[in-house]
């Protein structure tokens, strides 16, 4: 949009809303084109100040009724309004007629976008843009917002530059309220805050503030009755649509960041808490085989049954740890910790494999001389343990021995890092989402946060 | 919607969590799989 009107609407909230008074049809002035001859029809003779011969292009002053024509092009271009002249169209709740339109570009890059001027004699111009198959309603304002570095801040919003640059007028069609002229340059800056934009053209003269708002295609294509034809499916992201996505995120980072705090107070304190306590801790032998020897055992495994012991903390975990000098071998240890009083038990083996060697010119090692299992939920009681133990001893028969290490109520992290990651996926996913959109959104500006400077 | 369902999922994790710090409860525990019998060495000296 171009040149300055001086009826934008200003909203008083205490004034009651007016009932919708019916626009009265223009009051249509029609003379032959000063260049062509063509009829050209000016529908607010009051309120126009130019139009263009819908024949030759030519443009026509209207200010007094000798309709002089003030420019003419030798290229004669036509582009096709996806509204036509004179549609009329209820949107923000208020009648509105398209009166004009304008195609611009930008002269860096040749992007070139619609401007469609829309007239109420009530409530004066507003403009309809469309850039890439987006639509933004545009009201121009008389405020005059406060440009910090790369922001434009209006009633105490924050809207970051987006485009800056030079567009001229690149077609032209339909009456205006100043005189239009193809070629006609202004200097634009548009700021953005989805799903506003702030967006200032000066002209060396004047500067003009609008404000717009983005609405969807259907919404025109209901208000002003249009085809899907001539409503063009949208490319992209447009600088101020509104990402459902972003607005999702920035609900959902705050509430992640509340809820990995609390996750990790709750972590530190059940640390703090917990109280360590070892219930059972000794020796346990057993006999290797006899190599090439008949197996001692007779094929079973070697048995033992520890002294009982107390386990005071209802309901905590229990971490067994076998501890074991094995060399070039392995140990397998099944284990049942049992409840003397009531006889509830909790099973758990575990192997124990540890290999080691030169070869080759070099040392190489395979498993361990430990492990551990961790029992969930153990009740307070006296309990003992059932063991039985087989080993893959290969050399003379021999006494050996593992260390058997119970401990009551240990902290651990497993929960924790698996409650962190639980919590994770939804704000990492909805972040990729809206990172997404953004990229796109910002793809076509030179303002990019998303573009290193390097 | 997406932030809703993820305030109440949220909450129920932490409440989880909160609950497996009093109950001894250990979630996916590596160390709590049963282990089958060795074999003997497996890598170097099959």
């Amino acid at each position: 949009m171009a040149g300055s009107h001086d009826t934008p609407e200003i909203p008083n909230p205490f004034r009651k809303p007016k009932p919708e008074v019916k626009v009265p049809k223009g009051n249509v002035t029609t003379f032959s084109c000063g260049k062509c001859g063509g009829p050209v029809d000016v529908r607010y003779p009051g309120h126009s100040l130019s139009t263009v011969c819908p024949s030759c292009n030519s443009v026509i002053d209207t200010s007094n009724e000798s309709f002089a024509v003030i420019a003419t092009y030798y290229k004669q271009l036509t582009v096709h309004p996806r509204i036509e002249l004179g549609t009329r169209g209820e949107l923000m709740g208020k009648t509105w007629e398209v009166i004009g339109f304008v195609v611009r570009q930008d002269l860096a890059s040749s992007f070139k976008w619609e401007e469609y001027l829309l007239f109420n004699p009530f409530h004066g111009y507003r403009w309809l843009t469309c850039n890439n198959g987006h639509w933004n309603f545009v009201t121009m304002i008389k405020d005059r917002p406060d440009r910090v570095a790369s922001y434009a801040n209006l009633e105490g919003d924050k809207y970051k530059i987006f485009y800056q640059g030079k567009a001229s007028v690149f077609f032209v069609l339909g009456e205006f309220y100043w005189k239009v002229a193809v070629g006609e340059e202004v200097q634009m800056a548009d700021y953005i805050l989805p799903p506003y934009a702030l967006s200032v053209e000066e002209d060396g003269t004047q500067r003009v503030w609008s404000k717009s708002e983005y609405i969807t295609p259907n919404v025109i294509k209901d208000a002003f009755k249009v085809d899907d034809d001539s409503i063009a499916t949208p490319i992209g992201v447009a600088p101020n649509q509104p990402s459902a996505a972003t607005k999702t995120w920035n609900k959902v980072a705050p509430m992640w960041a509340l809820f990995l705090v609390i996750l990790t107070v709750l972590q530190i304190t059940h640390l703090f808490l917990t109280t360590h306590s070892v219930v059972y801790d000794q020796p346990i032998a057993y006999t290797t085989r006899q190599e090439g020897a008949i197996d001692p055992t007779g094929g079973k495994a070697e048995q033992f049954t520890t002294p009982e012991f107390v386990i005071t903390k209802n309901n905590s975990n229990v971490e067994v740890k076998i501890n074991t000098d094995l060399d070039n071998s392995w140990l397998y240890v099944y284990g049942e910790l049992v409840n003397s009083e009531t006889d509830e038990t909790f099973s758990f083996d575990r192997s124990i494999e540890y290999y080691h060697g030169y070869e080759g010119g070099e040392s190489w090692s395979e498993g361990g001389t430990s492990s551990t299992v961790l029992i969930d939920s153990v009740p307070a009681g006296t309990y003992f343990i059932n063991l039985e133990t087989d080993n893959g001893a290969t050399g003379p028969a021999n006494r050996h021995q593992y260390q058997l290490t119970l401990t009551s109520d240990i902290g651990t992290f497993g929960n924790y890092l698996w409650c962190f990651f639980f919590l994770s996926i939804i704000p990492i996913f909805v972040w990729f989402k809206s990172r997404a959109i953004e990229v796109a959104r910002w793809s076509d500006s030179d303002y990019s946060p998303y573009v290193s400077s390097s | 919607m997406t932030d809703k369902a993820y305030m109440i999922v949220g909450a129920a994790i932490c409440m989880f969590f909160f609950y497996s710090t009093q109950s001894g409860i250990t979630i996916l525990a590596w160390n709590a799989v049963s282990h089958t019998r060795p074999v003997g060495p497996g890598i170097h000296h099959k």
